[in-house]
């Protein structure tokens, strides 16, 4: 297996493996339309709420326009808009479950098509919501073995056949 | 011969690690001869409105000695006059090789621990940044490396120890990207310009090396199964 390292290529400025487009680790950057998933840290009164997505800068939801109340502390899905400040299409995310993991790995988590993304829900009877800034909700079902299973891929990322590897070791299970 | 039997352009002998810190976005550790430093690099996060800036990111090093790393900063904790020298030049030279554009109104911060100093750890701490750096998925321009030149006995050689450093004639700290843009050159002493060519000339030559050293440690880290402490923030 080979690293490349910054500057080995034109335009790779992160570590790569060789074969595997993704980064292995990388900052996650606001682009528009991502569908993030944050947390409530402030209000600006009759104006804003601000929400961490974990990313270097907050983004904000306008409140003119929403039908709904939100509180700090809880947790929105939402999609970035043109100016990659504020959150559009905001939904709020209740009674589940938050567990984060590295940016550059959601690519793996979601999967090509979203295959993998229905492989946990289905090995774990769960319902899933996965934000590209790397923040995961899990709605229902068995919280722990998502966990399980999200942690594997997180940790086998940079290795080829996923899928059958996490279908060998929780696919019997059931 | 020099005072530890090695050749003119013979380095001691490098260690590096990288990963090593779960509470920080990417780490390393580097042994350079007697050298030992740890190096934690932190964000981007936003950065405080007093000092941010909306065009680019803000790089912040602060090297730090630890009180028992050599026998004069002994018992010294609060960074002297050296220290703040090094995060300096350090942080102009790592500004140079991070896309700084890429984090507009961002905060990154490298923190460099000196645990045990024998000459060249300026120079080492930016190896060991670098190495870090890149184990936090920031964006760099290329791979940079750094080697302290210098004059001992009318000759230039490379990677100078203490006594050579004390007591040789001049000692020229030289880091540059792996295409040889230079990034930090200090020098301190009467060197002519040719022996200056000739410095630089040398680290040039130490390329591939350094571009081993570092894909080495990161094929270490990343050709078995990764540790729990690639799972963060839990």
């Amino acid at each position: 297996m080979r690293v490349i390292l910054p500057g080995d290529m034109e335009n790779i400025y992160n570590l790569h493996l060789e074969g595997i487009d993704a980064a292995i680790e990388t900052v996650y950057i606001p682009k528009p339309r991502d569908v993030v998933i944050g947390k409530i840290i402030a209000e600006k009164k009759n104006v804003a709420y601000i929400v961490d997505i974990s990313s270097f800068y907050a983004m904000s939801i306008m409140i003119r326009g929403l039908e709904m109340r939100l509180n700090i502390g809880d947790y929105v899905m939402g999609v970035v808009s043109q100016t990659g400040e504020t959150l559009e299409n905001v939904r709020l995310l209740r009674n589940g479950v938050i567990y984060r993991v590295p940016e550059s790995k959601v690519g793996r988590i979601v999967g090509s098509k979203g295959e993998m993304l229905k492989l946990i829900e289905k090995l774990s009877n769960s319902k899933l919501e996965v934000g590209r800034n790397g923040i995961i909700w899990i709605g229902r079902g068995d919280f722990s073995r998502a966990i399980d299973i999200i942690n594997t891929i997180v940790k086998r990322a940079h290795i080829r056949g996923l899928t059958d590897y996490i279908m060998k070791n929780f696919g019997d299970a059931k | 011969m020099r005072s530890d039997g090695r050749q003119k352009d013979e380095l001691r002998n490098i260690k590096l690690e990288v990963g090593i810190l779960r509470n920080a976005k990417g780490s390393a550790y580097i042994e350079w001869g007697m050298n030992k430093i740890l190096v934690g690099v932190y964000g981007p996060e936003e950065a405080p409105p007093a000092i941010e800036n909306l065009e680019r990111a803000i790089i912040k090093v602060e090297y730090r000695m630890a009180t028992f790393c050599s026998l004069e900063e002994h018992g010294k904790y609060v960074p002297n006059r050296r220290a703040v020298e090094i995060s300096k030049v350090l942080r102009e030279a790592l500004s140079n090789l991070i896309l700084v554009d890429r984090y507009p109104g961002g905060l990154i911060e490298v923190q460099i621990l000196v645990l045990q100093a024998e000459g060249g750890t300026r120079v080492a701490s930016f190896v060991a940044a670098v190495a870090a750096l890149i184990d936090a998925g920031i964006a760099l321009r290329d791979i940079g490396y750094g080697i302290s030149a210098g004059k001992v006995n009318n000759e230039i050689v490379l990677d100078l120890s203490k006594e050579e450093d004390n007591l040789g004639q001049g000692d020229i700290p030289i880091c540059i990207t792996r295409k040889g843009d230079i990034l930090l050159l200090q020098l301190d002493g009467k060197i002519s310009y040719e022996e200056l060519q000739s410095a630089i000339e040398m680290v040039r030559s130490k390329r591939e090396f350094f571009e081993n050293l570092i894909r080495d440690a990161f094929t270490r880290r990343y050709s078995k199964e990764l540790s729990n402490d690639l799972v963060r923030h839990i």
